[in-house]
């Protein structure tokens, strides 16, 4: 019996302490809304800033920030680059709905990662 | 007739090697690698939820299992009622069948009274499992029911006749119910994989089942996690376990 209570208050502690850890350890991103803005003098209708845009072997792409069962979110959405002037870029979106992106992480993004939004 | 002595001596030996294989195998596994004990135990806690959460659903099957079958054991085992004969026998063939024989019915039964996809659907077709009130009947049977009388004469009512004189005179079948259920429940794979839809859901054991393909680490580390509750329990009851399925098998 004594094992058992043992066991679980240690397995008690581990949950406690994991749950820590794993909230310490999340990205922290700011919410950023692309908003028209003007690049190397143009005016482009969506401009963010430069670091929340990435590449990779399938293009350019932000992070979309979505809410899911209380739980901040991050999703690749492709986008296509016009303009950068090394601060912000410009670019456009095969569709027209608002997002909100993740600005500035705290750590390296992965596609479907849980984050913490930056009040 | 020692050579026959160390020869059965062996063969046991051989027996617990072979039998106790898998478990040493998955706790030396965890331990050789580090990583796996770290994602599991401290880095994400969503290992440890799933525990908690099966263990919280084992606890509320095994006690509501507990009542059902002793009410229905002592019906079976003390009371005349019609057709008890035939009810008893339907409860053996339905306890005979496979759970994946009683999936779509069940399936069929949950989806009418909009249970899907909760935890209640892995609950319920569990509370009522016949193998429970068999294994009682059979328990209460062994008990002489000049107790019972004597239990009655001193002023006890059907329910304290129950609980304070039949239950504990079969502490063994209890215990080993417990401890099947218990099992039964913790380790069960179809159910969760039919009657819920979201992944997340899925309870530690099916988590396991479908993470741990191509991340031994993780494998090992969840196994271990997976197999300290029923060690626990088989170590503690473990003559109680012995006893009452012996005790069961002779009646």
């Amino acid at each position: 019996m004594r094992l058992t209570v043992v066991i679980l208050i240690a397995l008690l502690g581990c949950t406690m302490l994991s749950a820590w850890v794993y909230d310490t350890l999340l990205p922290e991103v700011t919410v950023y809304t692309p908003e028209s803005g003007t690049v190397n003098g143009e005016r482009y209708p969506l401009v963010v800033p430069a670091s929340c845009v990435y590449q990779d072997n399938n293009g350019d792409f932000v992070f979309r920030l979505k809410e899911v069962d209380g739980k901040w979110k991050v999703k690749r959405s492709s986008v296509t680059v016009l303009d950068s002037d090394g601060r912000y870029t410009a670019i456009r979106r095969a569709t027209s709905d608002e997002i909100q992106i993740a600005a500035f992480p705290s750590r390296a993004l992965q596609d479907g990662a849980e984050v913490k939004v930056a009040e | 007739m020692k050579k026959r002595h160390i020869g059965g001596t062996a063969f046991v030996l051989l027996l617990c090697a072979a039998l106790l294989f898998p478990a040493v195998y998955i706790a030396v596994g965890a331990l050789s690698y580090p990583g796996g004990l770290y994602r599991v135990f401290i880095r994400q806690p969503d290992y440890l939820y799933k525990f908690w959460k099966n263990l919280a659903l084992d606890i509320v099957v095994v006690g509501c299992q507990v009542l059902v079958s002793c009410m229905g054991g002592f019906a079976f085992a003390k009371f005349t009622f019609r057709w008890k004969r035939g009810l008893f026998f339907l409860m053996i063939v339905l306890m005979m069948l496979p759970v994946q024989a009683t999936l779509v019915p069940n399936y069929i039964i949950l989806d009418k009274l909009s249970l899907l996809n909760t935890w209640a659907a892995l609950a319920l077709p569990c509370i009522f499992l016949p193998f429970g009130t068999v294994l009682m009947t059979q328990a209460f049977r062994s008990v002489p029911n000049e107790v019972l009388d004597a239990a009655r004469m001193d002023g006890a009512n059907t329910w304290q006749t129950l609980w304070q004189v039949l239950v504990p005179a079969s502490r063994g079948g209890v215990i080993s119910l417990i401890l099947l259920t218990f099992v039964d429940v913790w380790n069960m794979v179809e159910q969760p994989m039919v009657f819920l839809q979201d992944a997340e859901d899925y309870p530690l054991s099916v988590s396991l089942a479908v993470v741990n393909r191509a991340d031994l680490p993780l494998s090992f580390a969840g196994g271990l996690l997976s197999m300290l509750p029923t060690l626990l329990l088989l170590l503690y009851f473990r003559d109680e376990l012995a006893e009452g399925v012996t005790f069961t098998g002779v009646n």
